[in-house]
């Protein structure tokens, strides 16, 4: 058995937002004004964006990250991890100082408990830890073992669905963790009304369209929190959000894009880009079409593309996708692998294609956002240059919820759509490798790209951050010379919040980090 | 003859009343049934699929998530056992579970109506006061300026789109003159009364907590001013046709011609028989506000059943969009009802049958 033995940077007794700096909390109310995206405030099912602000604040995880900096883990309830057996083995020790809001200490009972309950909800986050299995090796240390390498394990634990839930308090309450916990757990209306965590925060009340209010949690391990109220806000319009901010006293918005941050003052603007990927692709599968399949008609796609013109569109803060790895996260290419706009090759390559000026339809979802970059002027400007190659391009807007039938079918030929992260690893983008999730809508099979099969396989159980940096460059390098997918952007993330608030930056995975603002 | 008529319409039994109630319910009855059928029957010829829309893209790759997605919600079953198993529940007044919200939806229901029935509320009896006020105004200034200038404001009432007018009004009266509140029920961190009607004011009322009472009466303001501009400029040129319809009928001209001033002429002899087209429309309204909020919610983060029909719809929440549709058709019945009530109190004549 090898041992790779990260020992986290700080073997600290208080969670990474001990680096912040806090304020102690003086009885302040801060107000978050947000377009909710949100279901539910019980971890095992909560997998939108509105919930894991919601959720981050009220559970710690083992691991986390500081800030805006998802290329490393830091500890929340584990103060160090070690990596074993080909990462199919991982061991983590609890912070003995760990204790939920009613003070009872954190266990690793408590560990093993929320995480098994998690993959046995079958909800929608419990493919994090598909094939995981959890248990205890003492008080405070927890093992998760898998038949298969899980590198990415470390950066799948910050999610806020692997919050740790008090056992006793949630299993008094209808929750359970037994293989049956989808049909037999009840506890997700108890934790709708109350929290049972040891994050800085505790549940005071919960609306999926009004509001949601958490106060100070009293018995914090952790540096106090720097509010003693906050008060997330449904607000379903910009315009609103925008007015919102410049007339409050300790308030954020979170749904403005760019564009709509021109003119405004007295507000601190923060923005940068967010770890959504829009990309084009072209269907590989003949039986959807003729045209698409040809590598020829790929690299003239890939040329054709005036990305200045798509980052012009999306505005500020917005940035080229070298890859379809966010250039925030651990195996990112470097912006020197970006596409090159070249209309001359993009055109010499469609000739060389023997396919004249063929037909196409762009499928694209209608009437949705993302990060404010709209889809019906994305797909309009793809159009526009798909078009000065020679090639005829019909626009086919749909309905998001029809759109994605079609392109979970894999029937799209081709189709503007976007990956936002389920987690912050290089990882959670071998769907796009032949033969997997975004791969086979793309009609690209394994058959077709063994070779790149294979080198996704070889990524996948790689461990070590220098060499999954450069086995996931390497796969990217392979996906943008012979794949279906041509990465467009990342539009930016922006915050707003009043001048005073201390250390308010985007977060791409949970909007606000409020166990870091002051 | 005639007044033989009217005083047999006068009078209307208890035995008959019931009568025709039950008659009236059991009509209604039928027709939540039929609006259920026809909901369902829309909702399932949209191309598309809930797991799809309520799962994310990775949990959708995993067959068991699916399966278990699926199972929970019954739509592993024929779609004709879902229907029927959905009226066997809806029997026994279970209403299902939202895919959106995981709740009864039933739950969420009784959370949202209260809030959009509170602001309609407000909405149409200010409306009501203003628009008959002007309207009157209007009637009895006929040819004057001020006539043309109220005809004027009503059109303007009615044409005016909802979202601008919001975000016009949030502009001035939130963000440039700051005299009242942003949106939602109450200020952030203010906790809502203990439910008794669900109506903020008046829970806050009678638990004695006036400053909260306010607070919610403030928030009231924006969106029921909002929402009332198009049915105060309807019941103004309403009003104006009904009154301008009596205003110089000889009984009218009888009763000013034995003293009596304009206004106690208008009050006694020209309103009453105004007030059925009034009415009218009023209820008409009242149904249009109830159902038709869904853009004012949304501008003013009211968390009302319009924001959460628009969240049923847009993720196919078959459940809630059944519960929906529901209590709109129930709302309407009602308020159909009432307003039939409400004629033969304000026309005798008017037989309840």
């Amino acid at each position: 058995m090898s041992t790779s033995g990260l020992l986290l940077g700080m073997m600290a007794s208080t969670p990474a937002s001990a680096t912040a700096h806090l304020a102690n909390a003086t009885g302040r109310t801060l107000v978050i004004d947000n377009s909710f995206e949100l279901v539910t405030a019980d971890p095992g099912h909560m997998f939108e964006p509105t919930g894991e602000l919601v959720c981050n604040a009220l559970y710690d995880t083992l691991l986390t990250f500081n800030g805006g900096n998802f290329k490393t883990v830091v500890p929340d309830l584990a103060t160090s991890y070690q990596t074993l057996d080909g990462a199919r083995k991982f061991v983590f020790h609890l912070n003995p100082a760990a204790k939920f809001s009613d003070g009872t200490p954190v266990t690793s009972a408590d560990v093993v408990w929320s995480l098994t309950r998690l993959i046995n909800l079958k909800g929608n986050p419990s493919f994090l830890l598909a094939g995981e299995t959890i248990t205890a090796d003492g008080p405070e240390t927890v093992v998760m073992t898998s038949a298969q390498p899980n590198p990415g394990l470390p950066y799948i634990l910050p999610n806020p669905a692997t919050g740790t839930l008090e056992q006793k308090v949630v299993a008094a309450q209808g929750g359970t963790d037994a293989a049956d916990a989808a049909t037999k757990d009840t506890a997700e209306d108890w934790l709708n009304a109350n929290s049972a965590g040891s994050g800085p925060y505790i549940l005071k009340s919960f609306s999926t369209t009004s509001q949601v209010v958490l106060v100070a949690n009293p018995n914090y391990w952790g540096p106090k929190p720097a509010y003693s109220t906050v008060v997330l806000r449904n607000t379903a319009t910009a315009a609103v959000e925008k007015l919102d901010v410049q007339r409050g006293v300790n308030e954020i918005a979170i749904d403005l894009d760019p564009s709509q941050t021109t003119g405004m003052s007295n507000v601190q603007i923060k923005m940068g880009p967010s770890p959504n990927v829009m990309f084009l692709f072209a269907n590989d599968n003949p039986k959807i079409s003729k045209i698409t399949p040809n590598h020829d008609f790929q690299m003239a796609l890939r040329y054709g593309i005036d990305y200045a013109g798509m980052l012009q569109l999306a505005g500020a803060g917005a940035v080229q996708s070298p890859g379809v790895i966010p250039t925030t996260f651990l195996g990112a290419l470097p912006a020197r692998d970006d596409a090159k706009y070249d209309l001359a090759q993009a055109q010499a390559w469609l000739k060389k294609s023997g396919l004249g000026h063929p037909s196409l339809k762009l499928t694209y979802p209608t009437a949705i956002t993302v990060n404010g970059l709209s889809f019906d002027d994305a797909a309009a400007r793809v159009a526009q240059y798909i078009s000065q190659i020679g090639i005829n391009v019909t626009l086919q807007p749909q309905s998001v919820e029809i759109g994605l039938g079609t392109y979970r079918a894999g029937t799209e030929a081709l189709g503007l759509w976007y990956w936002g992260p389920d987690f912050p690893d290089p990882s959670d983008y071998l769907v796009f490798a032949p033969g997997h999730l975004v791969g086979l809508r793309a009609g690209w099979t394994a058959a077709e790209a063994p070779t790149i099969a294979a080198l996704a396989n070889k990524a996948a159980a790689t461990t070590g951050i220098a060499a999954r940096q450069a086995v996931f460059e390497q796969y990217q390098e392979a996906l943008n010379q012979n794949g279906p997918f041509i990465p467009l952007l990342q539009p930016a993330e922006v915050v707003v919040g009043t001048t005073g608030l201390k250390n308010l930056q985007a977060n791409g995975l949970w909007l606000v980090d409020l166990r870091n603002l002051g | 003859m005639q007044g033989r008529d009217r005083r047999s319409a006068r009078r209307v039994t208890p035995a008959g009343l019931g009568r025709f109630l039950a008659r009236r319910l059991g009509i209604g009855a039928v027709l939540v049934v039929g609006i259920t059928l026809v909901a369902f029957i829309l909702t399932h010829l949209v191309p598309a699929d809930p797991a799809t829309a309520n799962l994310g893209q990775s949990a959708l790759g995993d067959p068991a998530i699916v399966k278990a997605f699926y199972h929970e919600y019954g739509l592993d079953k024929p779609v004709p056992e879902q229907y029927l198993i959905y009226l066997w529940k809806l029997l026994h007044g279970n209403l299902g579970i939202s895919e959106q919200s995981h709740r009864a939806v039933a739950t969420d229901l009784s959370q949202y109506v209260p809030a959009t029935i509170e602001l309609a509320l407000f909405a149409i009896v200010v409306s009501i006061l203003i628009g008959v006020g002007l309207g009157v105004l209007a009637a009895v200034r006929r040819g004057h300026p001020v006539d043309s200038g109220l005809r004027v404001v009503s059109l303007l009432g009615v044409s005016m789109p909802t979202f601008w007018v919001a975000l016009f009004v949030f502009y001035i009266f939130f963000f440039r003159l700051g005299w009242l509140p942003s949106g939602g029920r109450l200020s952030p961190g203010l906790s809502a009364p203990a439910k008794i009607t669900g109506l903020y004011t008046v829970d806050a009322l009678l638990h004695g907590q006036w400053s909260l009472s306010v607070n919610a009466l403030e928030h009231l303001v924006l969106p029921g001013m909002v929402l009332g501009i198009f049915t105060v400029g309807t019941v103004t040129r309403f009003t104006r046709a009904s009154v301008l319809e009596v205003i110089n009928l000889d009984y009218v001209r009888a009763a000013r011609a034995k003293g009596l001033s304009e206004w106690t002429v208008i009050r006694r002899h020209v309103m009453r028989p105004a007030l059925l087209p009034i009415a009218t429309v009023a209820s008409l309204a009242f149904g249009s506000l109830l159902s038709g909020t869904v853009l004012v919610e949304n501008i003013f983060s009211w968390p009302g059943i319009g924001e959460y029909a628009y969240l049923s719809a847009i993720n196919l929440d078959l459940p809630a969009i059944m519960g929906v549709s529901i209590v709109v058709a129930i709302i309407y019945i009602i308020t159909n009802l009432l307003v039939d009530l409400l004629y033969s109190v304000l026309d005798p004549r008017i037989e309840l049958r």
